[in-house]
């Protein structure tokens, strides 16, 4: 089957067979092309329709002080661009994109010692990172040594003044701790209650089937993370010190935080008043003190 | 030397109380600030001084000056780091002044003896590299404030407008010295890019882009604007020495006599006949001193005769052309000011300079 000839088939058989107009190789020959041309004549082959005609480019941000030459060549209704404009503007676009693409090879080429200027920035965050966090260290290390100061002041035993009663508290009784009880302060660091938010809530369960019940004391946070597994407890000594310590006690903690603390009684425990430290075994601090009262 | 043992420079060359004028005034006095060191430094401040105190057309800065304040919504009134920024521009523009001059063999500069005339090659490199170093303590003068990243890139696209512009010297130095001659406009363009645009026209305003913006808006958005106006500012230098006026201090036919590889050089070898081309080659392969002068004059009437001015005149006009355009795309969108106009109407000032 052969296809119809559409009407221009014979102009575009004619256009095709036409000589086909191909840019001169660089250092072929002369190239005088619009080199004779007057600056602000349009090129012959414009006049002669040959396809260098454009419309005008976009006006918007062009300067009016243009000088009298440039004014000149460009119209102000069309532009007619001659052909060693258009060559000049093209390859200087060329020229400007080879070498932008080079300096970026380059760039990446110096990239790859062992240091650029690039890096100069991460380099100073990771530097004052480093500096804040030793500065917090230092901060904090500071503070802790003032706070264990200021603590081993407040608790060092002083000569009450003379003629002032009842405003000091009596020197310890210096009892045998294993025989005292929970009369005998705990050797805790943490003998003040903790402040809002250092603060640990307890919740005592009782195991057995004496009746019992306990006697809230304030906890302290461990300083560390720890786990309930990791909290034991010293024995928990009866407070006339007449009944054997109990000394079951197990530690978990609920889905709030809280610890739980889980006192096994035996059958047969006298009642009275129990105590015993809660002690980390990653600290030397304990928490504080788990006191519980056994109803007869 | 004025009063106080302080460098007088020459009167600025822009029209007094103009735009540029103001820059430049304000620029001359942190110069003055920095090169404040002739007599402590025997042999060198005094050299230093030299050639930042003969005057000059001011460009540079004021084309960082100006785009500092364009992109700086904040700069106000105050904007002392473009300043700064541009004294470094012009002590590093005349410390490479100095060492150009030895390289060339010039002999003078702005109208008085080049400073190694006076003082002797080695003095003169030892001053322009002094100044060269010198032009980093205004520049980091105006970033330390600003913080790191704004260094960064202050430090970035002064390192690579550095290695452009020597890549642009090697190239003319190596086509002069090692006589190359097959030579096309591309080459010529990529030469003008480096040699001249990137330190004067690309660098200059990406350093205000960056001062002004705080380091916000990419330095890149003016490379293009300040690429085209450079090209064509260095093609009308090349016509303007083939002129009857070839510029304060120059020689005329100057650069036919040095055999600089220009657009119209290139122009010409192509569109000569081959027994022309023979005696341009032949001109070309002679030292220097051994050009003779009828020779040049030669090649300067067949430069008029085959329409090599005419073609250069024609390409200086197109690229000015495109640096409005670039103009146009990389400022739009900022309101009408004194320095938008400063630097929109720097393409047509190229052809109308004094």
């Amino acid at each position: 089957m052969t296809t119809p000839e559409q009407p221009g088939g014979k102009r575009k058989a004619a256009a095709r067979t036409a000589r086909v107009k191909r840019p001169v190789p660089a250092r072929s020959g002369p190239i005088r092309t619009g080199a004779q041309l007057p600056a602000t004549a349009p090129a012959p082959q414009a006049k002669q329709g040959a396809p260098k005609k454009r419309k005008s480019a976009p006006r918007e941000g062009q300067p009016a002080s243009l000088s009298s030459q440039v004014s000149a060549d460009i119209q102000l209704e069309e532009i007619i661009i001659n052909e060693a404009v258009a060559n000049a503007i093209r390859t200087a676009n060329k020229v400007l994109a080879d070498t932008v693409a080079q300096g970026r090879l380059a760039a990446e080429l110096f990239r790859q010692g062992d240091y650029n200027m690039q890096d100069v920035p991460v380099d100073l965050e990771i530097l004052g990172k480093r500096v804040l966090k030793l500065t917090r260290e230092l901060g904090d290390t500071t503070l802790n040594i003032l706070e264990q100061l200021l603590k081993k002041a407040t608790q060092t035993p002083t000569t009450p003044p003379a003629g002032l009663k009842g405003s000091v508290p009596p020197f310890p009784a210096g009892k045998n701790t294993a025989s005292a009880g929970a009369n005998q302060a705990p050797p805790s660091s943490h003998a003040a209650p903790p402040p809002p938010g250092n603060g640990l809530d307890l919740i005592v369960q009782f195991a057995g089937t004496v009746k019992a019940r306990a006697l809230p004391s304030p906890l302290w946070k461990p300083s560390r993370p720890t786990l309930p597994k990791q909290l034991s407890i010293t024995p928990m000594l009866h407070m006339a010190g007449t009944a054997a310590p109990i000394t079951v006690v197990t530690f978990e903690a609920d889905l709030t935080g809280k610890l739980i603390a889980t006192v096994t009684v035996p059958d047969k425990q006298p009642p009275g008043i129990y105590s015993g430290m809660i002690v980390p075994d990653n600290a030397d601090a304990p928490l504080g003190v788990l006191t519980i009262e056994i109803v007869a | 030397m004025g009063p106080g043992g302080q460098t007088v420079f020459a009167p600025a060359e822009p029209q007094a109380g103009s735009l540029v004028a103001r820059y430049a005034s304000a620029t001359r006095a942190e110069l003055v600030r920095y090169l404040a060191i002739k007599g402590s430094a025997p042999f060198l401040g005094e050299l230093m001084a030299d050639y930042p105190g003969r005057g000059g057309k001011m460009m540079r800065p004021a084309i960082c000056i100006a785009n500092a304040r364009i992109f700086g919504d904040g700069l106000g009134e105050d904007y002392a780091p473009a300043i700064r920024c541009g004294a470094a521009i012009e002590m590093l523009h005349n410390a490479l002044l100095i060492h150009d001059d030895v390289q060339d063999g010039s002999e003078e500069r702005r109208g008085r003896p080049t400073l190694h005339a006076m003082h002797g090659v080695p003095l003169a490199i030892n001053a322009g590299d002094a100044l060269m170093f010198s032009a980093f303590q205004p520049l980091l003068d105006a970033v330390r404030p600003m913080g790191s990243e704004v260094a960064r890139q202050v430090l970035d696209v002064t390192l690579t407008m550095a290695r452009h512009t020597a890549e642009g010297q090697a190239l003319e130095l190596g086509w002069r010295d090692r006589n190359v001659t097959d030579l096309t406009d591309a080459d010529y363009l990529q030469m003008a890019l480096k040699k001249t645009a990137w330190m004067g026209m690309i660098w200059p305003a990406q350093l205000g882009v960056i001062i002004g913006s705080a380091g916000l808006v990419d330095p890149d958005r003016v490379l293009r604007f300040g690429y085209f106006l450079g090209l064509a500012f260095q093609i009308e230098d090349d016509l303007r020495n083939l002129s009857a006026d070839p510029g304060y201090g120059k020689e005329r036919n100057g650069d036919l006599r040095e055999g600089k590889r220009t657009l119209m050089l290139i122009h010409v070898r192509r569109a000569c006949t081959d027994t022309e081309r023979e005696r341009l080659d032949g001109f070309l392969g002679r030292q220097r001193n051994a050009r003779p002068a009828n020779d040049v004059l030669w090649l300067a009437d067949l430069m008029h005769k085959l329409g090599s001015i005419d073609h250069a005149r024609q390409v200086a006009h197109a690229m000015a052309g495109a640096a409005m355009h670039e103009f146009a795309v990389a400022y739009a969108g900022q309101p009408p000011s004194e320095d938008m106009d400063y630097l929109g109407g720097l393409a047509s000032w190229v052809f109308a300079r004094p």
